[in-house]
């Protein structure tokens, strides 16, 4: 054994740049997974956390976009009565590790029960100097670093979890006069979405519930990261099947000097998953660093897609390591099985020859045909008869992996054409070379292929997303300025002040009600132009603003549409006393629960209680400063009893960019590992070309002619390459709009073409198949003439 | 007696073709002794002696080695008859690419648990190699690369020494060279020696000389 592995190594120690390529392609497949499963795992502990934490009453929470808010919003809830608590959190690290510091008022809510060791008086939390509350492990760690008075043990606690009171938590993490968040009972939640309107109100049944709400976002990591590591197997896949290849000699060798066939398989599988093991450690590694890099953007994201929080550093996590380990052993054990089994069937004596490999590739053509068409069925009825996210995606990969299999028969296809058409001698051996040479670069153009396909897909989406996004914010912000004056009984007075100025003032009032199960934000609007004019209505009852001011029906979100199946025409119960019908559905991006439109009349009779407090003002944007100015003299209003129009427009396309920012990460480094791919397979090609290359050289091309061959067929196979990827693209654009985005969101959105991003694809990849000819081709040039004639001299 | 074939027969299907290769031969090497297989090209040497090595089946018929079945075991009966009792030399030398002179010639000793430095250093210097040790075959001369092959062939001391044309790709005077040399490493080690050729003068200077044609040995 200990022989044969010697003998296996030795060839990687003579070609480290194979070696290398095989390595860093396995590791880098599996750092994208393993980063967005690191990722996910991240996430869903802090959702598991969040639910854990505290016991007692399921709060509510009020979260803000921005990350924290003043303590005015609080002191707001409290003199409206509301019970809520104050709550700061934030990580402090203390030199050998990080802690978690979750501090609220004592007075408000009892610290988390420790039995036998505080009285029920919580005087005596304060009585003896600062307290804090830990897990009976990160007690000890505490303790040891000695950096407070005193450390309550409580089981329940999460590990490098500190619970403590305010004062402390503020003064710790230096958040003087600033809040995480603040929790309230869910039955103040109506009165508290008044007060605080700049606030998230998330609900506890929705908190509970983030894991549910949020798995469609988690399962569009999963599968980016799951097409990353594709793109990576093709690299292994190439590099394992040449390295094969090339040391079939070697294997016969072995095999004649009395190696029996099931040995030489039992060394070659051990062989294969020491690599799949090292690369996958390093993989591993590097995993970890891009979700670290990563985890800030998920985290943003999630919270304002979904108003999930999640911790922005990252921890080590033995699960998602097994996984990463897992998936590289498994993925280079599949890549290989081909090669494997053909070893381990070889007789000793089958002659090395070099048209068999070329028959085997004609072989394997066939079998991608047919695989495309198996694969494009398996599309066509995911179409058709599936349901739900999981078809959208096996659509997706369908569609891509078919168009991947396809694609080496029409490059063929292509070349054979060009063949065809008479230039003279040297370019009917470029074509013919090139045909040649398709064998073993087809794994790298498929990987290219996806990539390029997978960047113009999810490209498309977040810019047809994006473009629609603004038009949407457009109808919706249609007032210039908004007021809330937080307080009841300022609304008339507010009211009649600019109406007073000759400004049209729209009022806008909401409330909770639950439609259908589906908690759901009921909103009623004054009859105006704005609305009429403006606002984005996807399908509607003919005359739909009458039909909601006659009080006979109401508008719902597309969101809430899809979730109970409705229609305009629909009936409808939005309360009990008031049935209508949907007069029609209007699109309301971003947002993750239900909301229906009534008129302010229906609105009103409906649930009396609610106040005017918020209004839309129309109003010159350059007079906007002015009365706001007035506003506040004339009722001691501060700013954030105001939202401008331009800044709130601002704000959301922030959130917007930044939530596809994690898209966009792993796109490019989705297309980087193609670019390797395409790099791996030219290089290790170089090796076996000498015997093609000397004979053109000796009939007299220069090495300097050859080279530029070598960048020119390199361009080429990518341009047609690119060619090929944007219908695939836009095929997976269209699946992502209107399958997978309406499945995991809940709208559907219109596509636009971007065609000045895909110029930019086009130049990247073109310069990455330069700069992946570049190294095979120097070493082309530098090529000694001896090297060329050894070719001649070994020619049996 | 150490090799015993009895009645082999072998043929290959191609295509629609049937070539009947191997018709019945018979043949017996004793312990020690040096026989060269002539016969024209295409006459079916390599066929034999690849059966006669345990590099491949007959399709009916037997060959004993050293009192051992060959063709009546396993694939991995045969790799240890191969690894144990033959020392093979192909016209192509076989090298393992990868590896350096001294790793090659060791290569087959080790595997079959018998590396003995001191006879690998010999072994070297008997064969002219000495400087050459951390060379790799392609440095080497055709010539040199041979030479690496019969060291490889012969370092594990094996019974029978098997050699297909190994001077084939060698000029006259290299070949010469290989050839007295082969034949006192053969006679050190007691080995038998079994070497198919097509020129009548290295056949000459074997022990005994069997014709293979038609399919039979003459
Ligand atoms: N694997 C094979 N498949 C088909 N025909 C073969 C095979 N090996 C050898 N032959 C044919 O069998 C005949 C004998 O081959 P071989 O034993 O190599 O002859 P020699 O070594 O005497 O030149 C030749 O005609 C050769 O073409
Ligand atoms: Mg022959």
């Amino acid at each position: 054994m200990g022989v044969i592995l010697g003998v296996l190594a030795s060839h990687w120690w003579r070609q480290p740049a194979q070696f290398i390529t095989l390595i860093s392609g396995l590791a880098v497949a599996t750092a994208l997974w393993t980063g967005v499963q690191a990722i996910n795992q991240e996430a869903r502990t802090s959702y598991d956390q969040a639910a854990r934490i505290l016991s007692g009453p399921a709060m509510a929470n009020l979260t803000s976009p921005a990350g924290t808010m003043p303590l005015s919003v609080y002191a707001r809830l409290r003199r409206a009565g509301v019970a809520a608590i104050p709550v700061i959190e934030g990580r402090l690290g203390s030199g050998q590790h990080d802690i978690r510091i979750l501090a609220y008022d004592f007075l408000s809510l009892p610290p988390p029960d420790a039995p036998g060791q505080v009285d029920d008086d919580p005087a005596t939390l304060f009585r003896d100097g600062d307290i804090v509350f830990a897990s009976p492990e990160t007690a000890r760690k505490i303790r040891a670093e000695g950096w407070v008075a005193r450390v309550i043990e409580t089981p329940r606690l999460l590990q490098d979890q500190v619970v403590m009171d305010i004062a402390l938590g503020e003064e710790m993490l230096d958040m003087y006069g600033r809040l995480s968040r603040i929790m309230i009972p869910p039955d103040a939640a109506d009165q508290a979405r008044r007060i605080a309107t700049q606030l998230t109100l998330v609900m506890p049944e929705q908190a509970t519930d983030i894991a549910a709400l949020t798995r469609s976002f988690h399962l569009n990591l999963t599968a980016f990261g799951f097409l990353a590591f594709a793109v990576g197997l093709f690299i292994v896949h190439g590099t394992i099947g040449l390295a094969f290849e090339q040391r079939r000699g070697v294997f016969r060798t072995l095999r004649a000097l009395g190696t029996s066939s099931r040995r030489l398989a039992v060394c070659l599988t051990a062989e294969l998953l020491t690599l799949a093991l090292g690369a996958g450690i390093i993989g591993i590694l590097l995993g970890y660093l891009i979700a670290a890099a990563l985890l800030p953007g998920v985290a943003a994201t999630l919270g304002n897609l979904y108003g999930a929080s999640v911790g922005d550093t990252l921890e080590f996590r033995w699960q998602w390591a097994a996984s990463g380990l897992g998936i590289a052993v498994a993925g280079t054990l599949a890549a290989s099985a081909g090669a494997l089994r053909r070893v381990s069937t070889l007789p000793p004596l089958r002659l090395h020859n070099p048209q068999a490999w070329m028959a085997r590739a004609r072989a394997d053509f066939r079998f991608q045909s047919v695989g495309a068409l198996l694969l494009g069925g398996v599309a066509i009825l995911s179409y058709f008869f599936g349901s739900g996210l999981i078809w959208g995606f096996v659509l997706l990969a369908a569609v891509l992996l078919a168009a991947a299999l396809v694609l080496p028969r029409l490059l063929l296809l292509l070349v054979d054409a060009m063949g065809r058409t008479d230039r003279g001698p040297v370019w009917g051996w470029f074509w013919a070379d090139t045909r040649q040479q398709m064998s073993g670069l087809s794994l790298a153009l498929m990987a290219l292929l996806l990539a390029l396909a997978a960047n113009l897909g999810v490209g498309t989406m977040v810019s047809s997303f994006r473009a629609t996004f603004i038009g949407w914010l457009d109808q919706r912000l249609a007032s210039e300025l908004y007021v809330d004056t937080h307080v009841p009984g300022q609304g008339a007075e507010v009211r009649a002040f600019i109406e007073a100025e000759g400004l049209t003032v729209l009022p806008i009032i909401d409330a909770m009600s639950t439609v259908n199960t589906v908690p759901t934000q009921i909103y009623g609007v004054a009859d105006h132009a704005t609305y009429r004019d403006n606002w984005p209505i996807l399908s509607a009852l003919p005359r739909p603003w009458d039909v909601v001011h006659s009080g006979q029906g109401a508008l719902i979100n597309e969101q809430m549409a899809n979730r109970i199946g409705l229609a305009p025409g629909d009936r409808l119960d939005i309360a009990p006393g008031w049935q209508g019908v949907v007069a029609g559905v209007y699109s309301d991006y971003g947002n993750p629960a239900g909301q229906a439109i009534l008129g302010i009349a229906a609105h009103k009779v409906l649930f009396p209680d609610v106040p005017e407090t918020r209004f839309g003002v129309r109003i010159p944007p350059d007079q906007v400063d002015g009365l706001r100015d007035r506003l506040m003299i004339a009722f001691d209003l501060d700013a954030d009893n105001f939202t401008n129009q331009a800044e709130i427009k601002a704000f959301s396309i922030g959130v917007f960019d930044r939530t596809f920012a994690v898209s966009a990460a792993l796109n490019v480094l989705t297309l980087g590992i193609a670019a390797l791919a395409i790099l791996t397979s030219l290089l290790t090609l170089a090796t076996f070309r000498l015997p093609q290359i000397a004979p053109v050289w000796a009939l007299g091309l220069t090495r300097r002619e050859l080279a530029r061959f070598e960048i020119l067929r390199s361009l080429i196979l990518t341009v047609f390459t690119f060619v090929a990827a944007v219908p695939v693209g836009l095929g997976m654009a269209w699946i992502l709009l209107n399958v997978v985005n309406v499945q995991a969101f809940g709208w559907r959105l219109p596509m636009q073409l971007f065609p000045m991003d895909w110029l930019r694809l086009l130049l990247f990849a073109m310069v990455a198949a330069i700069a992946a000819a570049i190294l095979p081709m120097r070493r082309l040039r530098r090529t000694a003439p001896a090297d060329f004639l050894k070719v001649f001299a070994n020619d049996r | 007696m150490l090799l015993r074939a009895i009645d082999l027969h072998k043929s290959y299907r191609t295509d629609d073709a049937v070539l009947n290769v191997l018709q019945g031969v018979d043949l017996t090497v004793d312990a020690g002794e040096t026989v060269a297989l002539t016969g024209e090209s295409g006459s079916g040497k390599s066929t034999l002696l690849h059966i006669l090595g345990a590099l491949d089946t007959p399709d009916s018929g037997a060959v004993t080695l050293d009192g051992l079945d060959v063709t009546g075991t396993n694939d991995r009966g045969r790799a240890d008859i191969r690894c144990r009792l033959t020392g093979m030399v192909f016209q192509q030398y076989n090298l393992v690419p990868s590896l350096n002179v001294m790793d090659n010639l060791r290569l087959q000793a080790r595997l079959a648990g018998r590396d003995d430095p001191g006879w690998n250093n010999a072994l070297i210097a008997r064969l002219g190699l000495t400087g050459q040790e951390r060379k790799y075959p392609e440095q080497l001369s055709g010539g040199q690369q041979q030479r690496v092959a019969i060291g490889r062939a012969l370092a594990p001391r094996p019974r029978l020494l098997l050699a297909d044309e190994p001077t084939g790709n060698l000029d006259a005077e290299t070949s010469d060279a290989v050839m007295s040399l082969m034949l006192a490493l053969v006679d050190e080690v007691g080995a038998a020696f079994l070497m198919v050729t097509h020129s009548s003068r290295m056949a000459a200077m074997l022990g005994r000389r069997l014709q293979l044609s038609a399919g039979r040995i003459a």
